[in-house]
């Protein structure tokens, strides 16, 4: 399988959202990272078949999505940023009505709903009404329903937002044990969410597709980047105005500084290992004072 | 000048190479064996057959997941006519013609309900997308309102013998088809909860006023055939507007954060 973009760019006014993207996906999980407004919801957007490229062509299996239509969106299982729900529905009964506009067989819907409750752990509240949910248990209906027909393409927004870090975890694994034989697209902020399953990342600046590579590699290529250094608290604020600076960990003998940096930030600087979060601030200093 | 030798070196280059047209026969064995691979053109009937299947199916789903409070309210019109039927004094005519658009204003909240909930983002990635379940929804609210109006006239019909049937589907079907345009229209633009509540009220309004206005009252009630028709075939466009507007609803969310 494999959905392919070409030359994808979205216009809103005056303001490019989405870039000239063009990259190719396969089986596997693909973790989005961008700061806010670098695209990458317009960009998922466009993938679950919401949004219109302005140009530009998206194609599964060589097939342009466009002309696919309700073809399409049969594989496809999108959990938006933002879902809505009906108030008044209960868990079961709004999964059902999802199955059916999925067009899916009753019985089959039945059975695919008590498995996938189950799978979310939230077979024990199937009968509450979704206005009584709270937002975790709101966001595990959402991922459900993103699964009802156990789709090839699944593209989830912020998936893991307001879950506690049990389910995280229980949803992380979920994501890598289906995404054998399916393209799975996440996009979100906890670059911990994709550190260990995703099979290649995709960073978005601007609009713009501007790397895409597995984790190692875009880590190994910044490796020399990273620094360790230890710092008194008086010596902080000089640090933060002159280099980007990530973790503070207050120890027993001193302050330690994380610092992405080109050059040696300090005599007593060390380098370190890298980690995601490292790769993060490196291309999104716009980040680091927020 | 190096550029110019370069491109005649090219062109005494290709001039050698010849390119063989296939013969007719050739190319008639190519089409004939790539013929069975071109996608048969469905007859339009088809394609208009399965769709109107789709729809009544969708639609009927729709009307399942629709809330018991439509329903209440359905069934109290229903009750209301009906009352009206036992109170001889009640005018069958002005019963009809008050009745006729109030399901479909109570059901405009079921219509765009998933707007006013949240729920287009998703439902536009579904394989029945916004459009569908919008369309379905309208259809499910506008034969629910037929159905109720048209089984509440036939009671008159039947109760009432000496009573004027073109001039009771006239009473109806103006108000119904007229009215329930314009209520399309207004709540495709406001939040559906509002636009049945100000909508039903507007309507109540309406009718208190004409009850009180005798001369309005007669001149609603003896209306020609051919003002009857010019009013229904505004009403008519007022749909086809409302129905074109409806894809908008959807095309208008492009507008979405980067």
């Amino acid at each position: 399988m494999k959905l392919k973009l070409e030359n994808v760019s979205k216009v809103f006014g005056d303001k490019k959202a989405v870039d000239n993207v063009t990259t190719e996906l396969t089986s596997g999980v693909y973790g989005f990272l961008g700061a806010n407004g670098s695209g990458k919801t317009t960009l998922m957007r466009m993938l679950a078949a919401v949004s219109m490229p302005t140009s530009g062509v998206i194609s599964l299996n060589g097939e342009d999505i466009s002309d696919m239509g309700a073809r399409y969106r049969d594989v496809l299982g999108y959990l938006p940023q933002h879902i809505g729900f009906y108030k008044s529905f209960s868990v079961e009964k709004f999964l059902q009505y999802i199955a059916s506009l999925k067009g899916l067989e009753k019985r089959e819907a039945k059975e695919r709903i008590a498995e996938l409750l189950e799978m979310v752990n939230l077979s024990e509240s199937k009968k509450v009404k979704m206005g009584k949910l709270s937002g975790g248990m709101k966001q595990r209906v959402g991922i459900a329903q993103a699964l009802l027909n156990d789709p090839k393409v699944l593209i989830v927004d912020e998936p893991t937002a307001g879950l506690d870090p049990k389910e995280r975890i229980r949803f992380r694994n979920l994501l890598a044990e289906i995404a054998s034989d399916r393209i799975v697209l996440l996009s979100t902020h906890i670059v911990s969410d994709i550190e260990y399953i995703a099979k290649e990342i995709l960073i978005m600046k601007d609009g713009r597709l501007i790397q895409k590579d597995t984790p190692q590699n875009l880590m190994k290529h910044i490796a020399s980047n990273v620094w360790s250094v230890d710092a008194s608290d008086a010596e902080i604020p000089s640090y933060q105005a002159s280099y980007k600076v990530g973790n503070i960990t207050r120890r027993a003998e001193g302050i330690d500084l994380r610092i992405i940096s080109e050059k040696k930030p300090a005599p007593q600087a060390v380098n370190v290992p890298v980690n995601l979060e490292d790769l993060y601030l490196y291309y999104f200093d716009e980040e680091v004072g927020a | 000048m190096k550029n110019e030798q370069f491109d005649e070196e090219i062109q005494d280059y290709l001039s050698l190479y010849k390119v063989d047209l296939p013969d007719e026969d050739e190319m008639e064995r190519s089409i004939a064996a790539i013929m069975s691979s071109v996608p048969k053109k469905k007859s339009s009937l088809l394609v208009w057959q399965n769709g109107a299947r789709s729809l009544l199916q969708n639609s009927i789903r729709e009307l399942m997941h629709f809330g018991a409070l439509f329903w209440v309210i359905n069934v109290l019109f229903l009750i209301l006519g009906a009352i009206t039927l036992i109170d001889r004094s009640a005018d069958p005519y002005l019963t009809a013609f008050i009745l006729a658009p109030l399901p479909f204003i109570t059901g405009t909240y079921e219509i765009f309900k998933s707007r006013d909930e949240g729920l287009v983002e998703l439902e536009m990635s579904l394989k029945y997308n916004t459009h569908q379940v919008f369309l379905s929804r309208l259809v499910a609210v506008g034969v629910m309102n037929f159905v109720l109006n048209a089984a509440l006239c036939t009671l008159f019909a039947s109760f009432y013998p000496q009573m004027l049937v073109v001039k009771l589907l006239l009473c109806w079907t103006i108000p119904y088809v007229f009215v329930t345009g314009i209520a399309f229209l207004f709540a495709m633009n406001v939040r559906s909860s509002i636009a049945s509540g100000t909508l039903a009220a507007v309507w109540f309004a309406f009718c208190f006023g004409f009850l009180q206005g005798e001369e309005f009252q007669r001149m609603v009630m003896q209306m020609d055939i051919v003002t009857a028709i010019a009013i229904l075939l505004i009403g008519v466009m007022l749909w086809a507007i409302g129905v074109q507007r409806m894809k908008k609803i959807t095309i208008g969310r492009e507008n979405y954060e980067a």
